[in-house]
Parts: structure tokens; sequence; C-alpha cells
């Protein structure tokens, strides 16, 4: 099984099925491309992956471990044990638990999955470094006690969620900004501080949403290369996007879905010569090259 | 019989809330305000009743219960003014600025009203003068109607038709669900937003001031908590019918009246305003949008 | 005026905070009974307004009902003494516990609401337990007239009688209470606080537990304000359902937000307007809710973040302005 797989995965809103019965699998360091046109249902994809939805059907592994599935109807809740028992402690009746219930977006971030947003999602009234101090939260475990007595290990912990949070800033190149206010970054930017958010959180798999929008030339040649070194420090990267020049750049393998299923699923080349690819984006009438 | 009694106690009650409670409703639509004050406006349309009340009498020296209706017409008139000069100073100023300020603006405002009351017109509990009493009723099935309940109900049903056919069929009522639904959208499309907010905020709190005389007519006393206590019930009337929705209103209005009289006939008096809250807090939880709002969810 | 501001910033707060500590201990000294009454007011509301700051100011939560906890505490001590004789000082830690356990029961359902219908609720609970306290229940809180005959707090064989002690009681607690809040806003917590008030779907995407974070909050303030609630029942002896009423939330409220929310100075600065001014002026008194409400509506059409608030917050009310956020109230950014 790969890093992470997707099984018939499916979303309906109302009437309107957003995703319909994708199924994908993810391989472990590798850049997968998920493209298509606007509506295709890729976020709402993400979207089930990191917790925000529950799928209407259909599975999520990552891992090997189920993630996302469908929400339990209360039937399910009343006539299941696991949920009667769920109240107790043990070790072994809350892994079942845990498998049973739907995951909330944190613990889908804590298993190792990061994310970024589409519509940029900073805390804009905190400085660089702030936002990304967000990313080490999960992995220190300093509470009230903590906060107020500070004692010795509590303060390890805020030299490391320091010197983490500098490390992922640097990678990304905006050290230098660590003290400005992130509302106050050019958009270019605060894009890379998405991400440099979203790496700090030490995931082995990175969704990236769209992170090429709204750049100019030399910004997306700076993402992909940034991209590359993402994927070549160990991390998986999972891509939507509609630039395509990036998408053909450093993607090894591409997704193609159009109407909530999926068209196509290839390497760049196989994908820009595929004809339901050309007539997903441009229509029957044109016949313009991708 | 018990029962048919508590349930025209309480569809009475119910009509007293529905008044107010459009007003909450209509000001939360086009504004997204919870117009805290609009409890003390009621409770202003009492107290300006029994002044008007008790100077009509020192003029004439025969009182009758017509006097109440030139008694309304003032009230609604100054109600609805201090309505339209309340949003002007106190909330126009915050339309743009966030949720907190618009919140806590209103609640300093409504502090403002119940302040001047009990200052200028005293603690104490005031009566409305007898001659404008109406005796007399009959009995139905069992139960005793009043004739203060069946003019009150009229009353009521009245302007809540009006108000329906207002909003429904005129131009301004189009424009006022335009407003409710985007204020950028409605300026495109010509509508004179500051205007139509303006006329909400007369005839919400114009509604409001005549259901408190109403309210002080019927009960006989009042003091100047009771726009807190009844101001609050109707809000809670406008959220559980779906606040923003006008139906809705009517439709809570009544529904807490009846609940709120039958529970406290039969369970017990002193928790009856328990019963409200819970109801408040259960909708929130479960149904946030009342019995006929629509859900809405955010994008991600 | 700016050097003398930037030169105050530079110098050790040690110094300036000793002077503030050594005022506090020497200002009831020349007054009489009455104001010492007064300070000691203002210290409590102080307190009260502290703890209404990690809800409202850290974690950016609407709470219109933060008296209910209050007369919570208060009630649990003067119970705690009057049917079991447990000496006032001893019930401080349960009156904390009762007041914190009550916070998570009853805002735990709630978590999920946004903005004004987060408002309405906690309004809406406020009453409910200031009614539960009128109504009697179970014969045990001495309905609309409260409890009457609560003893004194007894120090070392000293029985508390005068309010000059009881004021540096609640001096010792406001130091304490100071030192813990400062200290939280500068900690691990403080910042996720932070980032769920700046914006919960992104927090929760970066691997915070919004939930537990904010349920922190509600329960660390109650349970504070509950403790202000015993030992406001060891001075006056008397407790009544009033303390938990709607108008004491709101003034506590106002406390936080029109002294500058999510700022310690801020507490002082509210409390010193909406308590002591009041108390020392007659026809203020008279007039209290009006001044209330003109405060209230002025402040926020001229200074919506308060007369000193924390510089993170200034950013985020001046921003809001610029760019107001049109989502709405059913779901979107709490606050």
């Amino acid at each position: 099984m790969g890093l992470l797989e997707s099984r018939n995965l499916t979303k309906e809103f109302g009437g309107l099925t957003a995703v319909d019965r994708v199924t994908f699998d993810l391989r472990q360091g590798e850049i997968l491309g998920l493209i298509g046109p606007n509506g295709a249902g890729k976020t709402t994809i993400f979207n089930m992956i990191t917790g925000i939805y529950a799928p209407t059907d259909g599975e999520v592994f990552f891992r090997e471990q189920r993630i996302a599935h469908p929400e339990l109807t209360w039937g399910q809740r009343l006539t299941s044990p696991t949920w009667w028992m769920s109240w107790i402690p043990a070790p072994a009746v809350q892994k079942r638990w845990n498998e049973f219930r739907k995951l909330r977006p944190h613990e889908i971030t804590e298993r190792g999955i990061a994310r970024t947003f589409q519509t940029i999602r900073l805390f804009d009234n905190l400085t660089v470094l702030e936002n990304a101090m967000s990313g080490p939260h999960h992995r220190t475990t300093a509470g009230v006690a903590g906060a107020v007595f500070r004692p010795p290990s509590q303060q390890q912990e805020e030299h490391y969620i320091v010197e983490e949070a500098r490390e992922n800033l640097a990678f990304m190149g905006l050290e230098e900004y660590k003290d400005e206010l992130a509302k106050n970054l050019p958009y270019g930017h605060q894009r890379r501080l998405e991400i440099a958010r979203a790496l700090a959180t030490d995931p082995t798999l990175t969704i990236l949403d769209e992170p090429a929008a709204g750049l100019n030339e030399q910004e997306s040649i700076e993402l992909m290369a940034l991209i590359e070194d993402i994927r070549d420090s160990g991390i998986t990267v999972l891509l939507i996007e509609h630039d395509m020049k990036v998408v053909m750049g450093i993607c090894e393998r591409i997704i193609v879905l159009d109407y909530g299923k999926k068209i196509a699923e290839g390497t760049p080349a196989e994908i820009q010569s595929n004809p339901r690819v050309i007539e997903a984006y441009l229509g029957e009438e044109e016949g313009e090259e991708v | 019989m018990q029962f048919l009694q508590q349930m025209i106690n309480g569809v009475t009650i119910g009509a007293f809330y529905v008044l107010v409670a459009l007003g909450y409703t209509m000001v939360y639509g086009v504004l997204k305000l919870i117009n805290f004050a609009h409890g003390d406006l009621f409770m202003w349309g009492a107290y300006i009743g029994l002044t008007t009340l008790t100077g009509l009498l020192g003029l004439v020296a025969q009182g009758s219960a017509w006097f109440a209706i030139p008694a309304i017409i003032v009230v609604m008139l100054v109600v609805a003014l201090v309505g339209v000069l309340v949003e002007r100073i106190a909330y126009r100023p915050l339309r743009e600025a966030g949720r907190l300020a618009p919140v806590i603006s209103a609640l300093g405002v409504a502090f403002i009203l119940q302040s001047l009351a009990r200052n200028i017109y005293g603690a104490s509990y005031k009566t409305y003068p007898k001659e404008v009493a109406l005796g007399g009723g009959f009995t139905f099935g069992g139960a005793r109607v009043s004739l203060m309940q069946v003019i009150v109900l009229l009353v009521s049903f009245l302007l809540m038709a009006v108000l329906y056919l207002f909003v429904q069929r005129t131009r301004i009522g189009t424009a006022m669900r335009a407003v409710s639904l985007n204020h950028d959208v409605s300026r495109l499309m010509g509508i004179d937003v500051d205007r139509i907010i303006a006329i909400v905020f007369l005839i919400g709190p114009g509604l409001g001031g005549v259901a408190g005389m109403i309210v002080a007519l019927y009960y006989g006393s009042f003091d100047f908590t009771v726009g807190w206590v009844f101001g609050l019930k109707a809000f809670i009337a406008a959220i559980l019918g779906g606040i923003g929705n006008i139906p809705g209103a009517m439709l809570g209005g009544m529904l807490l009246g009846i609940v709120e009289t039958l529970g406290a006939g039969y369970l017990s008096p002193q928790w009856k305003d328990v019963i409200a809250y819970l109801i408040l807090i259960l909708i929130l939880i479960f149904r946030p949008t009342g019995l006929l709002g629509e859900r809405v969810a955010e994008k991600v | 005026m700016r050097n003398l501001l930037s030169r105050f910033r530079s110098t050790n707060p040690l110094y300036w905070q000793g002077a503030l500590l050594v005022l506090a201990i020497l200002a009831p000294l020349p007054l009489g009974d009455y104001y010492r009454s007064v300070l000691w007011r203002t210290g409590l509301y102080a307190m009260l307004g502290l703890s209404l700051n990690i809800i409202v100011g850290y974690a950016g939560l609407f709470q219109l009902g933060h008296a209910a906890f209050y007369g919570v505490g208060a009630y649990t001590a003067g119970m705690l003494n009057i049917y079991f004789n447990i000496p006032l000082l001893l019930t401080l830690p349960l009156s904390v516990v009762v007041a914190a356990l009550l916070g998570y029961l009853l805002t735990r359902p709630i978590l999920h609401l946004r903005g004004d219908y987060l408002c309405i609720v906690t309004i809406a609970f406020g009453e409910v337990v200031r009614l539960v306290l009128v109504n009697n229940i179970f014969g045990i809180t001495g309905g609309a007239n409260g409890l009457s005959g609560i003893d004194r707090p007894v120090l070392f064989g000293l029985t508390l009688r005068e309010p000059i002690y009881h004021y540096y009681i609640v001096v010792i607690f406001l130091i304490v209470t100071i030192f813990a809040t400062q200290r939280l806003q500068e900690s691990r917590l403080g910042r996720a606080w932070k980032y769920v008030r700046e914006d919960e779907v992104a927090a929760e995407a970066m691997g915070i537990d919004t939930t537990r974070v904010k349920l922190l909050a509600f329960v660390l303030g109650s349970g504070w304000a509950g403790l202000a609630g015993a030992l406001y029942a060891g001075k006056i002896t008397v407790i009544s359902p009033d303390q938990a009423k709607f108008m004491e939330s709101v003034i506590l409220f106002c406390i936080v937000v029109l002294g500058g929310t999510g700022s310690i100075p801020g507490a002082f600065v509210g409390t010193l307007g909406m308590v002591t001014l009041p108390e020392l002026s007659r026809p203020l008194k008279a007039w209290r809710d009006g001044w209330l409400g003109l405060a209230m509506v002025t402040m926020m059409i001229a200074r919506p973040e308060g007369l000193w608030p924390s510089r993170h917050f200034r950013r985020e009310i001046r921003s809001e302005q610029e760019a107001p956020d049109p989502s709405l109230a059913v779901t979107g950014r709490s606050g």
C-alpha cells in the first residue's frame, strides 16, 4: 500500500456530487499533482483527507491506518460497543475508538499530514516567527503548570519551539523577516510562510493547495525549486495546482479530475497527450494544445 | 377547562412576544445586530403611553377607553423616532466595526434608556389609569376570555398582517429584504441602504413601543425592569423562529407564549423563565438558525 | 513625551512594579473604613476582570455570563461555611474547583458557537444559574434574599473583621493573579490562544486542539472568578443571587473590553472606571447604569480597543476596521 490511499472516496453536498468514487494512491517520496478544472473537487478531496469533512462514502488510509471514513449514523453509534465504551481510558479501547470515530483536523496533523490553504490563512496580526512557532505546538506538552512555574523542561521546550520555527523559516528563505507581522509581508512571501508553517509541524506528507496562485514567473520558478527541496528532505508532496508549468515541471505523476471523477492518471507526458484531459479543460470545439 | 384557558392566555402573551420579536428580527435582518436596546424601547412605550394618557385625562374631564387610540399613535411615533435616533447615533458609526463593538454599543444604549427611565419616572411600579381599563368579557368552552384580550389580539394580528404585507408586497419591503441579504449588492442595485435601515428602525421600535403600551394596559402596572425580561423573552422567540426571518418571529413568539404559559400552569410558575432560557440554549446548541432559518456553512 | 515613554519602557520593570506594590500596601493606611472598603472592592473587581481577561482577551471568546461563576464561588464558600462549619479560608480551594467544574460543564456543549450566538448563550446560562439560586433549589440556597451569617476568615487565630485585612488578602491574591496571567500570556498556551483567536480553522490545521484550548480558558477564568466570590463572602458575610445577575456580568465584560482587552493594566483601568468611580461619586451612583451605557457607546465609537489594550489587540481591532469580516454569525471567526 502507498503512503496515502484513497478508495472510492465520495462526497455529496445535498444533491451535488462533488467527489465521485475517486481512487488513487500516493507513494512515499514522490510529488503527486492533482489537477482539474475549477469545481472538479480537488479541494474537497483535500478537506476530506485533512478531516474537515467526512466522506459520504469511501475511505482514506494513511500509513495503512484509516483516517477518513463516512460519518457514523446514530444507529451505528448506539449499536456498537466501541461507542459505549469510548470513555474508558484504556489504550486498547482508545485505539479502537480512534479508528471508529471521525478524526478532527488537528489529529490528522498530529499523524503527520500538513496542509496549506487555497486562500492564505496566516495568523495576520502575529509575527512571522510566531506563525511558524505554531508548527511545533503539537509536538510539545507544556500546559498551565508549565506556563506559570516555568520549570527547566518548559524552558527547554520553548527553546526547541523557537529553534524549529527558525529552521523552517530559513528553509523557505524567510529568516530575515521573522519579526515582521505576517500581514505586512508581500504576497509571495506570505505564500512561503504558509508553507513554512506547515513544514514546521514536521509532517510526513504535505498537501499544498494552489501554492503558485498569484505568483509571477520568477516566484513560480523559485517555488518549484522549493517544492523539490521539500521532497528531497524526505517529505512526500501532494500538490493541487492550476499553473501547468509548475505541475508539469515538478510532478512525477499527475491525477486529473473532472466533475468529481478521476479521468486520467500518469506521467506529465502521458497526461499532456491524453485526449480526455484536453477535452475536460478546453471542451470539444477547440483543438489547441494544453 | 384548564387547558383551553391556558391556551388562550398563551396565545395572548404570544402575540405580545411576536410584536416585540418582530423588532429584533427586522433589525438583525438588515444589520446582523442584536439590538439589546429593543426591550428598553418597549419599556419606554409603556411609560410614554402612561404620560400621554395622564396628559389626555388631565385635559378632558371624562376618561374613556377610547383614549387609548390616540395614545397608541403617539407612542408609536415617539418610540419610532427614538429608534431612528439610536440607530443614527450609536449604531451607524459602527457599521464596519466588526462584531464586538455594535453589541457593546447596543447594551450601552439599553442601559442609558433604563437609567433615564428610572431617574425620570422613579423606581416604583406605575399603574395605568383605571378610566382606560376595559372590563368585561365572555366565557367560551369553560374558559374566560376578557374583552381586553380580544382587542389586544385583534390589534396585534392586524399589525402583524400589515407588516407582513408591507414586507412582501411593497417596494420598500422588497428593498428591506435585499438589504438583509447583502448591503453592497443592494447599493449597486440603487437602494439607499441607510434610508432602508432607518425605516426598519422606525417600524421595529414603533411596534415594540406599541407592544409596550398594550402590555401595560393589559397587566395594569409595570416598572422600568419590564423591558429587560420581556425583551429577552421576545428575543428568544425571534431566535426560536429563526432570527432575521419575519414569519419565524411570528411562529416563535406564539410558540414561546404558549409553551411558557402551559409550563407555568402545569409545572411551576417560578421556573417559567428558566424554561424559556433552556429553550434558547437548546436551540442555539442544536439548531442555531431556528425553526424557519436556513443552514449556512463556511467554505474552507 | 515620546522620549519619556521610551525611557520608561527601557527601565527595569521591577522598579515601578515595586513602587506600585509599596503604594498598594500604604494606600489604605491614612483612609477611613469606607474608603478602605472601596479599595477592597477595586482590588476584587480587578481580580475578576483579570479572570475574564483570560476568556475574552486571550482566547477571544464572548462571555457575558461570567458573574455566574463569581456567584457560584461565593455560594460554595458560604454554604460550606454555614452548613458544615468549614472555616472560610479552607473553602477557597473548593470554591475554585466548583466554579471551574461548572465552567467546564456549561461551556463544553457550546464551544462550537461563534460570535453573537456564543454571546447569547452565555447570557442565558448566567441567568439560569441566577434563577436556580433564586428559586432555592433543594431548599439550600436561601432564595432571593440569599444566605447570611457567614463567618469571617480566621488567620492564625486572628478573626479578620476590619476592611483593611480583607484588602490585604485581596492584594496578595491580586499579585498572584497578575503573575499567573502574565506568565500564561507569554507561554505556549498563550500562543495557542492567540492562534485560535486569529483563525480557528488554521489553528486546528496546525495541530492545535482548539476545543481543549478554549475549554482551558473558560475553566481557568471561571475557577478564578469563583475564588473572588469566596473572598467576597468572607468580607460581606451575606451572599445573594444578585451577585450572578446580568448587570454584574456586563460590568465585568466592560472592565475587560473598555479598560483594554487582553492587557493587565487594562483590567485595572477598567475597574477604576466601572467600579471605583461610581462608588466614589454619589450622582454617578444614581445614574450608574446610564454612566456605564454612555461609556460603552462612546468607547466603541471612539476607541474600541479599550483605554489600555495589549499591543496585539490594538492591531487586531484596527485591522478588523479596515477590512471587515463579512462572515455570517453561524460559523466563521469568533469574537
